[in-house]
């Protein structure tokens, strides 16, 4: 890892979080979906919900908190992913591959600004775990931000790897949709995994996005909980894996 | 290993392509499209070398290979004295050859949302300046492309023209000794093509005078531009049909032109043993290096009272007796 390397890195990153901020309407975007999801779908079951046994949530809007976390991650390092397609249709990707530079510059700028953006912006929902009676802590809550740059990293991981093969934003967005919404309906976001039925249950456990969600409600709870936790970085080293030997090697 | 060229060949060559091919899977059982074939093509150092042809002719292939945004599918390539492409390697040595690049592709590298300064600073720590060397290239370019007050503007601001002069900025940053410019000016109007083809050449003299020579190798399919090179090597269907200095391309198909816009004037051009073709915008062409069989011709649509004109060839003319085809019609794909 050269000093050049290093420095065409830092500078890259740089670029996707000004990019970020001249974008405001995808700032509005990534923040009130997650928000808005929040709202509805916690008022609409506030009543019917029953929280599970031994679990620091005691109203929905508590329950669906990490969540809300889980899906905002998702949406922004999603879409810092597709800034790839954009950088190739508009020339830039093609001056950085044909410069000096390092490959691993390249895309490691790119799951870096996404990771440190989706982060960023769900520690902004964060302190509403103190206002919803969670028991977090310091520790928790800073357990509850590592979670989340695990599921930004894994998920901006496997955007960008989708990206580098699909030349166009809508066919990116409709295997992500595919893909994505499923495992986070699927992952402990919105119904308890302890509430499920069989299959489901099974379908549940194998989700990768179910463990750091997991990691997320524990360390919201003021728990520490290993087995959710070494998945969770699994997960983000996955996602890393993955761009770098999709992005890495030559097409 | 990259195979460093020949030492000799290296001070003297910055491209040797030999037997280029570089071929496109076919799509849903269609057969592979042939974009470059069989293509050997030398340029000397300091050489601006303009390559005629219209889309589809491999134009664009050949100096994406050599950028290495593509691979050749046959064929060696060597540019700046190291092997590029196939057999390479040795991940420092293609690192060298491609300090020493700068290219200008049809999109502009450059990213909207930042400013001309931002985007120079992004260009400049690809190629590892840093610090006071990147300030100062920047400010040098910002001079040199008469940029200085706009380098705070954001790219998606700026009008085609200024965006194509920070594009060539970008570029040249870190004092490529190879420019490779895929259709530089496309979408530029006629006094901005001018004025970015005024540049590249001021470019070169300061390069040649400094002791650097700036070699160039650029992508077009309009005449005037190509007139302006050292050099102009006419692509057809991925292959080089004609090479020389545009005097000598020009030159070599002899005679003038009669151009006439009446379909009339076919038949007598024809009686009158011209080389007759179909213009375009749809004129008829007759060509002699006969000057009594022009002059008949000429009478002959007199008489006939079919307006005509008499010119010099064009290089559109020689890409014409070349390819038996216009300059601005596509190959076959």
């Amino acid at each position: 890892m050269s000093a050049s390397g290093i420095h065409a890195f830092v500078r890259l990153t740089a670029r996707e979080l000004v990019r970020f901020v001249r974008q405001p309407s995808r700032i509005v975007a990534t923040l009130g979906t997650p928000v808005l999801l929040w709202l509805l779908l916690g008022s609409g079951f506030a009543g019917s919900f029953a929280p599970p046994s031994g679990h620091a949530a005691t109203t929905y809007a508590a329950f669906l908190l990490p969540g809300v976390l889980t899906v905002s991650v998702m949406f922004t390092a999603i879409l810092g992913a597709i800034s790839l397609i954009d950088d190739r249709h508009a020339g830039f990707l093609q001056s950085v591959l044909v410069s000096p530079a390092p490959r691993w510059a390249a895309w490691g700028s790119k799951l870096a600004g996404a990771s440190a953006i989706a982060t960023a912006q769900a520690a902004l929902l964060l302190p509403a775990a103190a206002i919803l009676g969670l028991p977090a802590g310091t520790l928790g809550h800073l357990g509850a931000l590592a979670a989340l740059a695990c599921v930004a990293v894994g998920v901006a991981g496997l955007g960008l790897a989708l990206a580098w093969r699909v030349d166009s934003v809508q066919g990116f967005h409709g295997v992500m949709n595919l893909l994505l919404m499923p495992m986070w309906l699927l992952s402990g976001s919105v119904f308890p995994l302890e509430g499920a039925s069989g299959w489901l249950r099974a379908v549940m456990f194998v989700n990768p996005m179910t463990w750091p969600t997991q990691a997320l409600h524990a360390s919201l709870a003021g728990v520490f909980d290993p087995i959710a936790w070494g998945a969770t970085i699994l997960f983000a080293a996955a996602g890393v894996a993955l761009a770098a030997s999709t992005i890495g090697s030559r097409r | 290993m990259p195979h460093a060229a020949d030492a000799s060949e290296s001070d003297t060559i910055a491209i040797r392509a030999r037997n280029l091919r570089r071929t496109y899977p076919g799509s849903r059982g269609r057969t592979p499209r042939v974009a470059l074939d069989d293509l050997s093509l030398t340029v000397p150092i300091g050489e601006w070398v303009a390559l005629l042809g219209p889309n589809g002719s491999g134009k664009s292939t050949l100096i994406r290979l050599i950028s290495t945004a593509d691979r050749a599918t046959d064929g060696t390539l060597e540019a700046l004295g190291s092997t590029i492409g196939r057999g390479t390697t040795n991940a420092r040595a293609l690192r060298a050859y491609k300090s020493g690049l700068g290219v200008v592709f049809q999109s502009p590298g450059l990213d909207r949302l930042l400013t001309i300064r931002e985007n120079l600073l992004a260009q400049a720590s690809l190629f590892g300046l840093s610090g006071r060397a990147s300030t100062e290239r920047i400010a040098s370019a910002a001079r040199r492309f008469e940029l200085v007050d706009r380098l705070d503007d954001r790219v998606g601001s700026l009008s085609g023209g200024l965006a194509r002069r920070a594009d060539l900025a970008r570029a040249l940053l870190h004092h490529p000794r190879l420019l490779l410019l895929d259709e530089p000016t496309a979408g530029l109007d006629y006094d901005a093509r001018t004025r970015f083809l005024d540049t590249i050449a001021a470019l070169r003299r300061e390069a040649a005078d400094a002791g650097t020579p700036l070699t160039v190798l650029m992508s077009t399919h309009l005449m005037d531009e190509a007139e302006r090179a050292d050099r102009v090597v006419m692509m057809h269907e991925g292959r080089i049909v004609a090479d020389g200095a545009p005097s000598a391309l020009r030159g070599a198909i002899g005679g003038s032109s009669l151009r006439s816009a009446g379909s009339a004037a076919a038949p007598i051009l024809e009686r009158c043993l011209l080389n007759v073709s179909i213009a375009p915008d749809g004129g008829i062409i007759g060509r002699s290096g006969d000057r009594e069989a022009l002059a008949a011709a000429a009478s002959e649509l007199a008489r006939a009272g079919l307006p005509f004109e008499v010119s010099p060839p064009t290089l559109g003319d020689a890409y014409l007796a070349a390819t038996g085809r216009p300059l601005s019609e596509g190959s076959t794909p």
